[in-house]
């Protein structure tokens, strides 16, 4: 047995998913689906316990009570230890949610995952088994039917940043970094924080092409991309706030000046709201001053095999 | 009196009578009577009793003495009786009618005697009971070794074809026209299809062990023979008779000849198949089936055939896990591993067995062996249980909404098939640690095929994926379609273009599956090389020219558009040559001048001018493809699409006529016309 199981041995495993108004099916399918996974990586000895924790950022609860119920049941029949609903009534964020979810954690490896994803049988087995190697902090997964364009090594599997779809982080990491940085970022960009916090403290970030996920993706007639409703607006102020953190002025003002010249609204919000931060003192204490994790290319934090955009 | 062709030279031969004398037929060797002795001759061997069961004037009953058979002729006509009596054959007066009592009384006559087969030569028909009678031969053929006398009986029939193209193409006419003889003989009470005698008799406890079906591509039924329907060689029965040929293969059968061993005795009949139910109980035997309607009402909505090699696991995991994660899960999966082996036959199995029950309980893995690319989808289609079949291929990716976009389309356009907006992605394959495979994208998706079907494109090539399309199980079911497997390739294009004929094309623009294009080919590319594909094309071509097309409605006007862009393109082939010309004196006359550079940007306009209306003559020899041009990119002339390269030529026109180069002017003017007028042709369809 590699490093990993020799301290040990069997890693226990806790699913954790942020909702928000998502429909319960949509809910019920992605619990479904790692619920088998995590079954089929503890019945191949893979892993010992496992548990699912639900983080609720609705404004009124996405499950009925009746509905949690059901897919308890269906989590012990597939072998799972414990599920765990919470209703916060309020929007923590994306970030903020797993913060609070993670505290009092136990269980060895977390499973950060979306709820509008399917798992792959295997998914949890293929990302274990990246983990077995003691350097590597965080594993992301494969995301289908549109993969994610960054790049990775072929050889030695390491990117940039790990993709908060679904990423595997060892519990012990999580917490040693400080978990999400919610207060920097509400939506998008904490996982390339969080990715690039990890390799300042020396672990090793890696893609798992093997582990795949469903992640429900749509294209225009064009073959473009869809964003998430949310996406465009939050992850152009995260991106300002991400170049800002790791001390890329040059970034920032490259950013600020393309989306001052953006046709699209939200892209002169964004600089807005980035300014006024920057005036009330509410953005991130600047690291990685020697550029040593950071990498942005263009506006992208990582290598692109080719891009939505073209 | 209609005379049965079949028989016409035999009653010919011995005049008609009236009455039973009507069926006074004769032995003759090109006969169905003499197709009948044929078969009992190639696959009864060994004496011993042929019991014919309503045997009339017994026609066979010489043929069978000569080949070394006793005969019992049985019937209630004594005219047929007395004459086979004189003529030397054994005879009973037996009522067939009461399966019951004809079975006590058959003892009686057989006398323990050993009984080879039982005849039924066109008598099956004129029975109601006809299956009781059936069911009754079959519970005495299957008794065990210690009955002698009926074990292992054969049966022989011959049956008239009600399904006869002829008889399909009177219906057509609003004609049932009824005669003393023949396929609509008066006294028919009831009326096989191939199908139907397939049932019945499989029903009864008959299982078919040879064939030798009488074939009449002029029936009793031809007329009046100038009717479209009906002449030999009118568009219009070419088309319809190619339609009910491929349907079932009985076009043109006039009478099933068909011999039978006893399989299941009917108390221990397997059940009957789908949207088959029992319609009453005679004497505790089932009577005839009928169609169940409510069985199609709950029929899955999709069979999802996934064809594997078993070489791509990877991609044949993605492939099951967009499957698996679809938002609407009323469909069914095949998956049809081809040639694969057998410890890869497992892997596969136990791939799909380690997803959720929900999911893995709709899949079934299928062994297919032997055939080319085609023979797992018609393997899967024989099996398929939804009303749609679907082809998604081990490296394709449905996105969540696909199949419930399917079901959409399906509820406003029943029995179309239905067409998807499909995304093509660019794969490449990467060797990773440990020699693991992988892959991964190297464009984003695009969509270089047309949102909405045509036709007349299609015809010249294929622009559709399999996994944007949906084709009614209905199509290779009923109408007895399927992949050719004579075939090495393209057999995708070829079954796509022949359902749009038939069954037409609804469209859906949402983009809900992804096609991957694996640089540096995939295994068709690989292992089948370009000849090979244009052969195929050629064949398939050569296939569609051989026989009337069905066209939607509104392509007369795209007729009308493929002449004009032929002129068109003529046009412009003739305005090309002057053009280089003047190009070539423009270049001459720039060297040297103060306008040197506006000379040469001249030239260049032109030259660029000049191989658009090259490109345009060169695709003067895709016809079918100039139709739909703005769903095409031609690459070779650096344009986007036929529209832009009509632009260009329009915008160019612009210039010229705005520059002080009047030399180059009158030429490019009437390729500017041509290029406007190019330009309508190309401008959305509604």
């Amino acid at each position: 047995m590699l490093e990993y199981y020799k301290v040990l041995q069997l890693p226990s495993m806790r699913v954790q998913v942020i909702l928000y108004s998502q429909p319960e099916d949509v809910v019920e399918s992605c619990i479904e689906s790692i619920s088998v996974s995590l079954g089929n990586a503890r019945s191949k000895r893979l892993i010992a316990g496992s548990s699912i924790i639900l983080g609720d950022c609705s404004g009124s609860p996405c499950l009925a009570n009746a509905t949690v119920e059901r897919m308890k049941e269906d989590a012990t029949a597939a072998g799972i230890d414990h599920l765990e609903y919470t209703h916060f009534g309020r929007n923590l964020g994306f970030g903020g949610g797993h913060n609070r979810l993670v505290e009092g954690a136990h269980e060895d490896l977390l499973l950060i995952l979306n709820p509008d994803t399917y798992s792959s049988p295997l998914l949890v087995e293929e990302m274990v088994s990246a983990c077995q190697d003691a350097s590597v902090g965080i594993v992301d997964a494969k995301q289908l039917p549109l993969e994610h364009p960054k790049s990775y090594d072929p050889v030695t599997m390491d990117t940039s940043w790990a993709l908060g779809a679904c990423m595997m982080i060892r519990t012990s990491v999580m917490t040693g970094i400080g978990g999400f940085d919610d207060k920097s970022f509400f939506l998008y960009c904490e996982d390339v924080d969080l990715s690039w916090r990890a390799r300042l403290h020396g672990w090793r970030v890696v893609h798992q092409p093997h582990a795949k996920i469903f992640h429900d993706k749509h294209l225009t007639g064009d073959g473009m991309f869809v964003p998430a409703e949310t996406e465009p607006e939050n992850s152009a102020e995260s991106s300002l706030v991400l170049a800002y953190k790791y001390s890329r002025d040059d970034i920032v003002d490259k950013m600020v000046d393309a989306f001052l010249h953006s046709p699209a609204h939200f892209h002169r919000k964004a600089v807005n709201r980035f300014n006024q931060r920057r005036l009330s003192g509410d953005l991130p204490a600047r690291i990685d001053q020697d550029h040593s994790v950071g990498q942005f290319v263009g506006f992208d934090f990582a290598e692109h095999n080719f891009s939505y955009a073209d | 009196m209609q005379i049965d062709p079949a028989q016409k030279d035999l009653v010919q031969a011995s005049p008609t009578q009236g009455g039973s004398s009507r069926y006074r037929f004769g032995y003759a060797e090109d006969s169905l009577y003499g197709r009948v002795m044929s078969l009992v001759e190639r696959h009864l061997t060994g004496g011993g009793l042929v019991v014919d069961i309503g045997c009339g004037w017994g026609a066979v009953a010489e043929r069978c003495r000569e080949i070394g058979l006793d005969y019992l002729g049985c019937d209630v006509d004594p005219e047929g009786l007395v004459d086979l009596s004189n003529r030397g054959f054994e005879t009973a007066s037996i009522d067939v009618s009461d399966a019951r009592s004809f079975v006590e009384s058959l003892h009686t006559q057989v006398k323990g005697r050993k009984v080879a087969a039982f005849f039924l030569l066109d008598v099956l028909e004129h029975l109601v009971t006809g299956e009781q009678l059936l069911m009754a031969l079959a519970t005495l053929a299957a008794a065990g070794p210690e009955t002698t006398t009926y074990h292992g009986a054969r049966l022989v029939m011959s049956v008239p074809n009600v399904a006869h193209y002829e008889l399909a193409a009177k219906l057509l006419m609003g004609r049932f026209d009824v005669t003393p003889s023949g396929l609509l003989d008066d006294t028919h009470v009831v009326f096989y299809t191939g199908w139907r005698l397939e049932e019945v008799t499989r029903r009864a406890g008959w299982m078919e062990v040879a064939r030798d079906d009488f074939v009449m591509y002029e029936s009793d039924q031809r007329f009046p023979p100038e009717a479209a329907m009906l002449a030999p060689f009118t568009p219009l029965r070419r088309f319809l008779a190619g339609i009910r040929q491929t349907a079932d293969g009985f076009a043109f059968v006039n009478q099933f000849v068909r011999m039978y061993t006893p399989a299941n005795p009917p108390a221990l009949a397997a059940p009957a198949t789908e949207g088959v139910g029992i319609s009453g109980d005679v004497d505790g035997l089932p009577s005839r089936p009928i169609f169940d309607k409510r069985t199609f009402a709950n029929q899955v909505f999709a069979t999802v055939l996934v064809r594997t090699t078993g070489s791509r696991m990877g991609t044949l995991h993605d492939t099951l896990l967009s499957l698996a994660a679809q938002s609407y899960g009323d469909f069914e999966v095949l998956v049809l591993c081809h040639n694969t082996p057998a410890q890869v036959f497992d892997a596969i199995s136990n791939l799909v067995n380690q997803f959720s029950p929900t999911f893995s309980n709709r899949v079934k893995v299928v062994p297919v062996s032997g055939g080319g690319r085609s023979r797992p989808l018609n393997v899967g289609i024989s099996l398929a249980k939804g009303r749609y079949t679907i082809i998604l291929d081990d490296d394709d990716l449905a996105f969540p909404g696909w199949m419930a976009e399917f079901r959409r389309l399906a509820d406003i356009w029943p029995g179309m098939v239905l067409r998807l907006g499909v995304a093509e992605q660019h794969m490449e394959d990467q060797p990773g640690p440990g020699g693991k495979l992988f892959y991964h994208a190297t464009s984003r998706p695009r969509c270089p095929y047309p949102k909405k079907f045509d036709l007349l494109s299609h015809l010249h090539e294929n622009r559709t994926p399999p996994c944007a399309l949906a084709y009614p199980s209905s199509f290779f079911q009923y109408l007895g379609f399927r992949f050719g497997e004579d075939l090495p390739v393209l057999e995708d294009w070829d079954i796509l273009i022949q359902a749009a004929e038939l069954c037409g094309v609804a469209d859906s623009p949402e983009v809900c599956t992804l096609y991957r294009h694996w640089n540096g080919g995939d295994q068709s590319t690989a292992i089948h090389p370009p000849a090979e594909w244009m052969e195929t094309r050629q064949e398939i071509l050569s296939r569609l020219e051989s026989r009337p097309i069905l066209l939607p409605p509104g392509y007369i006007r795209e007729v009308h558009k493929l002449d004009d862009l032929e002129r068109i393109c003529h046009r412009l082939h003739s305005e090309r040559t002057r053009l280089l010309a003047e190009v070539a004196r423009a270049r001459q006359q720039d060297v040297g001048a103060e306008d040197s550079d506006a000379g040469s940007a001249r030239a260049d306009r032109a030259a660029t001018l000049a191989s658009a209306v090259a490109g345009l003559d060169a695709r003067r020899e895709r016809p079918a493809g100039t139709v739909d041009i703005s769903g095409t990119t031609p690459q070779g002339l650096g344009y986007a699409s036929w529209a832009d390269v009509a632009a260009a030529l329009a915008a160019e026109l612009v210039q010229v006529k705005s520059s002080k180069g009047w030399r180059l002017t009158e030429p490019v003017r009437a390729v500017g016309k041509a290029a406007h007028k190019l330009a309508a042709l190309f401008a959305p369809r509604r």
